[in-house]
């Protein structure tokens, strides 16, 4: 091909043109400021998923949860510390003598949300609560079977075998019937699957026929309104107007999703959200020293642990399982995993718990005894899983990081392993069915009541319905626990659970890993933000502030 | 012309079918159990489970199924996402202009950069211009843009700052989702920050649409190049030059339509490359389109959401790809045959 | 011995064909580049057993994060720097080498005979097997690759051995066109038709006279398989469809180290480069065979 044939005119200029033309364009748009017209009045919360439901009855994720304290009340709410109770929808409440009957006065002028696809007549009365916990009592009630008739924590709790009954004596009282006396029942009732919903819009919506509509576009009584919802992308809410508790200065109330941690820091750092849900401990050094950036960081009310399957040989031996125990070098986990935010954990509770028992032996990393225990108790080849679970929380970060470093450690006492793990849904599916051998999961407490620590974990019970993942069930452990929880006085229910965990930890049906914290990550800018023990995020309260002055040093 | 369209129409009738035929046998060859693949529901009692057997058509023969799916496929019944309850093809409808208008203006770029990039090369061949360009175009084809993208959010959205770092419009906009294309939903609102919104909504197409464009613009570029030289060198253009016609008249009439033939020709074959990089491109920058729904639905296994998307997205594959092919014949005569 | 002569090029001075082939393909100065990074990268991946200074999987707590040795806090025992749990990074990258490109070569020879022999079997058939085939080829075709390579995976289960086998199946359906529009194009041929006339055997034609003469578009394809083979296995590390950790595969160690993107960029930089320098190289050669057996571009 001969160079260049044509002679030279500005069609080169214009060529280039054609080529630098969109790139500048391009720049031009993308270099222009974003707006800041509403920032004032608005905050964006960074999530970590989609809620599956608009209510907090039907659903069982903390993510949903996070959404159900923004538009529901309970009658009574943890203070924000996570350590008492206070009152929400319900003034005052009294117990009988035999601690059967609890009975609620409720709240006067409480009005419930005005959207656009309801408007309330009248104001907050008894029938709300009834219809609330009826619909996840009693199989006749007509919400019963909407959205699957399936009410996890109500479930998990046994609230329907404790319930004799609800009565509505007048429109602003009502007493809950027990079958026997029951210490924790209080804080159940300000676990989020007790929010109250609207009786009145639950009416309105099955006359209309589309009764699932209550658990898709919320109807209540908290400090923000339901506006609008794509999956997998937003959450929109505006301050609810007329709230019992004084309403928001926050104006817009936004929960952008974004499933994936990095892209979540991403976000905060360019300022497209104000704060963010559970930074990796890795990310949270550099926050530290990011003057735009405040972490809060609280101790949590967890465990993470890695779970022996004690209906498989040898992981019923109990010396198997503190051998391999031995094996694992937790400190190099809390430095690797969880990057110093955690403290490394040897009863199955935290140790800001008032029934902790300080005086627990320590399990030592020791692989030379580790190895030695093995023999001893007659295995001299051992290959075994590790499940790691898929996803991610407070108490473990990355537990596909954790089981590559015990994966290592096995190695080191001659241990061979392999790492399995499945979507979040088909996992705990297959864990309920026993297929691991072990497993690396956690547990996050959902009132600060013990036994909600132990009973779903390690009680026979558990063992039996499949929610505990060892299977393990001691007939010790289980008496000083049934003992504790019908009991109303705190320092002897502390004696038993400390018995308790000492069998625990005799037997090891799980090594206890660590009590990962809770950190809350927001824009400096952001006030009175509170972290709760609990994890999860409470956006009553939270504001931005509108000029520099106002931020606390 | 018009049999070659009742030819290519004709064409596409098979297409569906086969299509039709791989999603069936995705449902069928999915581990686990077909009944609660289909339903979401596991651990069904016993008669329950028979009863949804029956309803699933599950006990006929395959065949009896084959035809049966066919035929709510026709209905437009393309199944209900097991964790949403909503119909895949309303899912599929909200979503689907998020990731064309991601394409489209990807689309447009690799169009606008690329044809006269590759022009450029062919106009100053051997020269630095045209090695600059092809080395870049060379390594803009083999880019696996998930790094790409990457390292462009880090540069210009976390160093720089000025540029979002994901999403389609910043949070506190409320748009109401008329038409799906955010472009034209913040053009036509009668909120007071509607035009702010539009420029956010711009601002935030930029990035991904440039990673989007990566691929197809370095392979417009080397087409347009490589056919611009062939045609530079033909009898005709010499003829052209000899009888004293400007250089960019001949250029601009007579080559550049005959240049552009070729790159007609791969636009079909672009279908699949866009959709590729909207595979990744909307996982990285998060963006809410039917690439990224269908991953979750794969993560989640939400089966249903899968056989349907498989269906929805090869079948929107099928149709494009037939248009371009009726471009091609429009614009090049000789394969109308 | 020169039966058919007419597919010989007479203007040139006889060569062997390999010869020929390397004599134009030298004039190309990216395909030589292409050629000399691929070498590289093949002979890192060949020898990386006995090459990396460090054990991929060995984590070594005490290093976690160091930057490569060319920045502030790097170390030369450690050249590259290392990831979130102390493992050597270029050890993890040179053993990725040897999964990326040894897979690659692989899942494109599998996907190579299953698409040669069933082109050449539609090639062949007549009547509605063979439209059957062009169409099932066509639909196959017009789905996206990666898309189709998600659904395998959605069958078979995430991991690098089902993804190796969904990308692979995805790769056939490209070289089942080329060669059966080659055979055509070939069996069209007037030296086809004298041979048949002469009553050559129609299999024995097919391997004697028309396989060796559309092998230029099979190799062309088959560059082009292996770059979209690497691109599509560390994609699919990458959504995390494809190889899980602690397999240092170089998508999977990109999706591993998103994380990381602000703290320790170099996590992120060093395995897209290296996924890049193996598509590139590939690319290049593919580009440079093109144009060398392309008698276009011959002068």
């Amino acid at each position: 091909m001969p160079n260049d044939p044509l002679p030279r005119q500005p069609l080169l200029r214009r060529l280039s043109a054609l080529v630098l033309g969109p790139t500048l364009g391009l720049c031009l748009v993308a270099c222009s400021p974003p707006g800041e017209s509403i920032k004032a009045k608005g905050l964006v919360y960074c999530s970590e998923g989609s809620p599956e439901a608009f209510n907090p009855q039907v659903a069982s994720s903390g993510t949903a949860f996070d959404t159900a304290r923004a538009l529901y009340n309970r009658l009574v709410e943890f203070t924000p510390d996570g350590k008492d109770l206070r009152p929400a929808l319900a003034e005052g409440w009294e117990v009988s003598e035999d601690g059967l009957a609890w009975t609620f006065h409720l709240r006067r002028g409480v009005k419930f949300h005005q959207t656009p696809y309801f408007t309330p007549s009248r104001e907050f009365s008894a029938e709300d609560v009834l219809f609330s916990f009826e619909r996840q009592r009693r199989y006749e009630h007509p919400y019963h079977f909407v959205s699957g008739g399936s009410y996890p924590y109500f479930e998990s709790t046994e609230l329907g075998k404790l319930l004799a009954g609800i009565e509505a004596p007048d429109a602003h009282t009502v007493v809950f019937r027990l079958n026997r006396p029951y210490a924790p029942f209080l804080s159940i009732l300000a676990m989020e699957f007790a929010s109250i919903l609207s009786a009145e819009y639950g009416q309105q919506r099955l006359a209309a026929g589309h009764p699932e509509a209550l658990d898709r576009q919320p109807i209540g009584t908290g400090p923000y309104r339901f506006k609008r919802y794509e999956k997998d992308a937003f959450i929109r809410f505006t301050a609810h107007p007329d709230y019992w508790a004084g309403r928001e200065r926050t104006e817009y109330l936004v929960f952008a999703i974004t499933t994936d941690p990095s892209l979540r820091y991403a976000r905060l750092n360019a300022g497209e959200c104000d704060v963010m849900a559970y930074p990796l401990p890795s990310q949270v050094a550099s926050m530290r020293q990011d003057p735009e950036l405040t972490v809060a960081s609280a101790p949590g009310l967890n465990i993470a642990f890695w779970g022996f399957n004690t209906r498989k040989k040898p992981f019923d031996n109990p010396k198997v399982r503190q051998a391999l125990g031995m094996a694992v070098n937790r400190e190099a986990i809390i430095e690797a995993v969880y990057r110093g935010a955690a403290v490394s954990a040897e009863s199955p509770l935290p140790p800001t718990l008032w029934a902790y028992e300080p005086q627990l032996a320590k399990t030592e990393f020791n692989p030379d005894k580790a190895r030695r225990m093995l023999k001893e108790a007659g295995i001299i080849e051992l290959n075994l899983d590790i499940w790691a679970m898929p996803v991610q929380r407070p108490y473990n970060p990355n537990a596909r990081k954790m089981a590559e470093l015990i994966q290592e450690d096995l190695r080191a006492i001659g241990v061979r392993s392999r790492i399995i793990s499945y979507e979040w849904g088909s996992f705990l599916q297959r864990l309920r069915r026993g297929e691991h051998d072990t497993v690396l999961l956690g547990w996050t407490a959902d009132t600060n009541d013990p036994d909600h620590f132990l009973t779903p974990t390690l009680s026979c019970a558990a063992a039996t319905s499949g929610s505990s993942r060892t299977f393990w069930c001691d007939p010790e452990f289980e008496r000083l626990i049934n003992m504790a929880r019908r009991l109303n006085n705190q320092d002897e229910r502390t004696v038993l659970y400390q018995r308790a965990q000492t069998v625990f930890k005799q037997q090891t049906p799980w090594l206890s890993i660590a009590h990962g914290a809770n950190v809350q990550v927001a824009r400096r800018d952001i006030q009175g933000l509170k972290q709760s023990p609990f994890g999860g995020v409470n956006f009553s309260g939270v504001w931005r502030a509108e000029s520099k002055s106002e931020v606390a040093p | 012309m018009s049999q070659y369209l009742l030819r290519k129409l004709l064409l596409m009738i098979p297409g569906f079918l086969g299509i039709s035929l791989l999603a069936f046998a995705f449902i069928h060859l999915v581990p686990g159990d077909p009944v609660s693949n289909m339903t979401g529901v596991y651990n069904a009692a016993p008669e329950e489970y028979s009863r949804l057997r029956q309803v699933l058509g599950l006990d006929k023969s395959l065949p009896e199924q084959y035809f049966r799916y066919l035929g709510q496929l026709l209905q437009g019944d393309f199944g209900t996402s097991l964790t949403t309850g909503q119909t895949v093809l309303a899912e599929f409808l909200v979503l689907l202009p998020a990731t064309l208008e991601l394409s489209l203006l990807a689309l447009f770029l690799a169009v606008a950069i690329g044809l006269p990039a590759g022009m450029l090369a062919a106009v100053k061949h051997r020269r630095p211009a045209d090695y600059a360009i092809t080395g870049l175009a060379l390594a803009g084809n083999s880019m696996p843009i998930f790094w790409w993208g990457l390292l462009l959010v880090g540069f210009f959205s976390l160093k720089l700052g000025i540029a979002p770092v994901a999403g389609r419009l910043s949070f506190l906009f409320d748009i109401e989702p008329r038409t799906g294309f955010m472009l034209i939903d913040t053009w036509i609102s009668t909120e007071p920050y509607a035009r702010e919104a539009f420029f956010d909504a711009l601002h935030h197409l930029a990035l991904p649409a440039l990673v989007l464009a990566t691929v197809p613009t370095a392979l417009f570029a080397l087409i347009t190049r490589s056919a611009m030289l062939e045609v530079l060198s033909a009898d005709y253009i010499r003829a052209a030059r000899s009888f004293g016609l400007g250089r960019l008249r001949i250029i601009a009439v007579n080559a550049l339509r005959n240049a552009l033939i070729p790159v007609v020709a791969v636009l079909g074959l672009q279908v699949s490359v866009f959709f590729t990089g909207a595979l990744l491109t909307e996982t990285i920058f998060s963006w809410p389109g039917i690439a990224k729904w269908l991953l979750e639905a794969v993560s989640r296994r939400d089966y249903m959401t899968v056989q349907g998307g498989l269906v929805l997205i090869a079948s929107l594959a099928l149709v494009l790809n037939t248009l371009f092919d009726l471009l091609f014949a429009w614009v090049n005569p000789r394969v109308r045959r | 011995m020169n039966r058919f002569p007419a597919w010989h090029d007479w203007h040139i001075p006889f060569l062997g064909p390999v010869r020929v082939l390397w004599r134009d393909y030298r004039r190309d100065g990216f395909g030589v580049a292409g050629l000399c990074l691929f070498l590289v990268l093949a002979t890192v991946a060949l020898f990386a057993p006995w090459l990396v200074p460090y054990d991929p999987m060995a984590q070594m707590p005490h290093t976690l994060l160091l930057p490569p040795y060319w920045m502030d806090g790097g170390v030369a025992t450690h050249v590259l720097g290392t990831d979130d749990l102390g493992r050597d990074l270029l050890s993890r990258l040179m053993t990725g080498a040897r999964l990326s490109l040894g897979l690659g070569l692989v899942i494109v020879l599998a996907a190579l005979v299953l698409g040669v022999l069933l082109g050449a079997l539609a090639a062949l058939a007549k009547g509605t097997l063979e439209a059957l085939a062009v169409r099932l080829m066509d639909v196959l075709l017009a789905v996206p690759s990666l898309l189709l390579a998600v659904i395998v995976v959605a069958v078979l289960g995430p991991g690098l051995g089902n993804a190796a086998v969904a990308i692979a199946a995805v790769l056939v359906p490209a070289f089942m066109r080329v060669t059966r529009a080659a055979i055509h194009e070939e069996m069209a041929k007037d030296y086809v038709t004298a041979a048949h006339l002469d009553g050559a055997n129609k299999l024995r034609l097919l391997t004697r006279s028309v396989l060796p003469n559309i092998v230029p578009s099979l190799v062309v394809q088959t560059t082009h398989a292996l770059s979209t083979a690497i691109l599509d296995v560390a994609a699919l590390g990458f959504l995390g469809l494809g190889a899980q950790s602690p397999t240092p595969e170089w998508g999977t160690i990109l999706s591993e180290s998103r994380a990381y993107i602000q703290q320790a960029p170099w996590t992120v930089t060093l395995p897209g480069l290296a996924i890049l320098a193996a598509v590139l190289s590939i690319n290049l050669i593919g580009n440079g065979l093109r144009n060398a057996l392309d008698p276009r571009w011959k002068r």
